[in-house]
């Protein structure tokens, strides 16, 4: 009876998916505790908050999959805003390609150094991107010379701060990208290079998958996002600044592996990043509108997250 | 295969070790032009960026070689570097701490090694052994602005506080200043706060979070204006520019514009370029042996509408 197992499949799907649970507690939770929190304008805000992060999430998964790491992409994304800012000047009054194209460049130009490091030189992924990390908030500030660049035209501001459909526009771009990588991931084999190549390289490598181009490809995606959210932070805070970005690596794991993603790679699933990146944006959100202590927010924050984690572990465990 | 690789490690090290006598000495030869070393906490922002220029254009104004080493905020850092500079035998340090106590050890080497040694922008906690402390008053900015805040107010009224990054010396010293005014004006409460960590994403989004609670709020205050600007944006959606009054600390160039169009209400200007300027003469003064005042203030600003136009450049 096709219905009943139909069902059966769905019913283990939502068991397994430890982590929804895990948000949807927390959601209700928080819309006990204050009213505030479940209003249409703040749940715009959680999510205009959390896209960048959940972007960089989607990239990190693909990386963290393959078996690898990008600590570069916080930098990457100050980098990307000051050279987006430093276009979108009113004063130069450049079509708004121009902002866009130049950051996406840059972006996709450091992830293939780093693709290129990993793949060809053989440099732990690790040393490499810390590396990167360096360089380019070191590259950042040069180009910027320690200064944010303000003055941007309001069509650039406009990128992240518009609404379409009374739907906020940061929204509309996580959506897609999501759309974008889930089809990759699932649908195409390119996708199954990268989970198998995170699997098992050598294996990966010696059934005649092409494994360094793969590396190359998916750190410059990576990179490709970084500069996707160097535009759309750079619009936010109308301006363009060499010391936005720190720890945004570090975020984006968080959001992955809070989703289920191994950080020994082969495992993981775009969803469960983007479920990650709503619990981490949904706590931020909900401690601010709580009036909680800022001392106490980073200590509620890391419990939180280990809740949330055990839980996912507990419904995997017993499937 | 190992071996050839650990004597190569080796012959490039020692390469190295060579090269780097050999530039020391060449360096320590010119005895004529003294040889100062800057060691600033980081460079994060507007304002240290000009602290350390203004300190390098003052150097070579008196007609002395400054060398500035960045700390990136970290006092272990900062204290090989100083450890460093002693060896070479710099005929003077300045030392912006990234940490109040962190830095007592590199202090104490300095004094040791009878080296001129200064503090700039903020103090260490063995300041007595320093000869003298240049610098801004963050703890009286932090009062000037909160008093700028509680006279806007008419003594009466809801304000959010933003912090820098929690623990950092500079937070410690202008939200005390804050808190001292509040405690005198009791009328004007602190319904919300929070941090923004010196940077407009955090500030940003902590702005758009106050903004949702409903609470009635007549006024953010802000440790620092890279803050208070990314505040801005959360005000031009919410339609609340000018009707809810924005503070800030640093007065940066484009906080100046905000100021002077009315969208932010006042700042704190800390003139670096003096600031630069009297550390170096300090200095020099000092490795002369000649008498100096062992706290030197540099008297913060309160930029508003009224006088932006006298700073704006």
């Amino acid at each position: 009876m096709p219905g009943a197992i139909g069902t059966k499949r769905i019913g283990i799907l939502l068991a397994k998916a430890g982590i929804l649970w895990a948000f949807l507690g927390l959601f209700i939770i928080l819309s006990i505790l204050s009213p505030a929190f479940i209003t249409p304008n703040n749940l715009m805000n959680v999510v205009k908050q959390m896209s960048v992060n959940g972007i960089m999430g989607i990239a990190m998964t693909f990386v963290l999959i393959l078996g690898g790491i990008d600590l570069s992409v916080g930098s990457l994304i100050a980098l990307t805003s000051v050279c987006a800012a430093f276009f979108a000047r009113q004063s130069l009054e450049l079509p708004l390609i121009v902002p866009i194209a130049v950051s996406l460049l840059v972006g996709v130009a450091a992830g293939a150094i780093n693709g290129f490091g990993i793949a060809y030189v053989g440099i732990s992924p690790f040393i490499m991107t810390l590396a990167m990390m360096s360089c380019l908030r070191g590259l950042a500030q040069v180009l910027s010379n320690g200064t944010p660049i303000f003055g941007l035209s309001k069509q650039f501001n406009g990128i992240a701060n518009g609404f379409v459909l009374g739907i906020p526009n940061l929204v509309y771009f996580l959506v897609v990208i999501l759309i974008i990588g889930i089809f990759v991931l699932r649908k195409t084999v390119f996708g199954k290079w990268v989970y198998a190549i995170g699997g098992n390289e050598v294996s990966a490598r010696l059934s005649g998958i092409n494994t360094r181009w793969i590396k190359v490809v998916v750190y410059m995606s990576s990179g490709l996002l970084a500069g996707v959210c160097g535009v759309l932070m750079a619009s936010r805070i109308t301006s363009g600044s060499p010391i936005i970005g720190v720890g945004y690596e570090l975020n984006a794991i968080s959001a992955a592996v809070i989703g289920g993603v191994s950080m020994s790679g082969g495992t993981g699933n775009l969803l469960g990043t983007l479920v990650g990146a709503l619990i981490m944006g949904v706590i931020q959100n909900g401690l601010d509108i709580l009036g909680v202590s800022a001392f106490y927010q980073q200590i509620i924050q890391g419990l939180i997250i280990m809740v949330a984690v055990f839980l996912d572990i507990k419904s995997k465990s017993r499937i | 295969m190992r071996k050839a690789y650990r004597v190569a490690a080796v012959a490039v090290a020692a390469t190295a070790l060579l090269v780097g006598g050999a530039a020391l000495a060449a360096g320590s030869s010119d005895k004529k032009v003294k040889n100062f070393a800057f060691f600033i906490s980081h460079q994060q922002n507007e304002f240290m960026v000009g602290l350390a220029q203004a300190v390098v254009d003052a150097g070579k104004a008196q007609g002395v070689n400054v060398k500035v080493y960045t700390g990136d905020s970290d006092p272990a850092k900062q204290n090989s570097q100083v450890d460093n500079a002693i060896a070479q035998q710099v005929d003077g340090i300045m030392l912006d701490p990234a940490s109040f106590d962190g830095l007592s050890a590199a202090v104490q080497a300095a004094v040791d090694a009878k080296i001129p040694i200064i503090t700039v922008h903020e103090s260490v906690s063995n300041q007595d052994l320093a000869a003298a402390y240049v610098g801004v008053d963050l703890k009286l900015g932090g009062q000037r602005e909160m008093e700028q805040a509680a006279k806007d107010l008419n003594g009466k009224g809801n304000i959010a506080f933003m912090y820098g990054a929690l623990g950092h010396p500079a937070q410690i010293a202008i939200t005390e200043g804050g808190k001292e005014v509040l405690a005198k004006n009791p009328d004007v409460k602190v319904v919300l706060d929070g941090t923004g960590n010196w940077v407009a994403p955090d500030a940003l989004s902590l702005a758009e979070n106050w903004l949702s609670t409903g609470k009635q709020i007549d006024a953010i205050v802000c440790n620092n204006d890279g803050m208070a600007l990314g505040v801005l944006p959360a005000l031009r959606s919410a339609k609340k520019v000018g009707a809810i009054k924005l503070y800030g600390l640093d007065a940066p160039p484009e906080a100046m514009k905000a100021i002077k169009a009315g969208e932010e209400t006042a700042s704190i200007y800390n003139d670096s370029k003096t600031e630069g300027k009297k550390a170096v003469e300090t200095m020099i003064a000092v490795s002369e042996g000649k008498p100096v005042d062992k706290k030197i203030i540099i008297a913060p600003i309160v930029i508003t509408k009224d006088n932006v136009d006298q700073y704006l450049k």
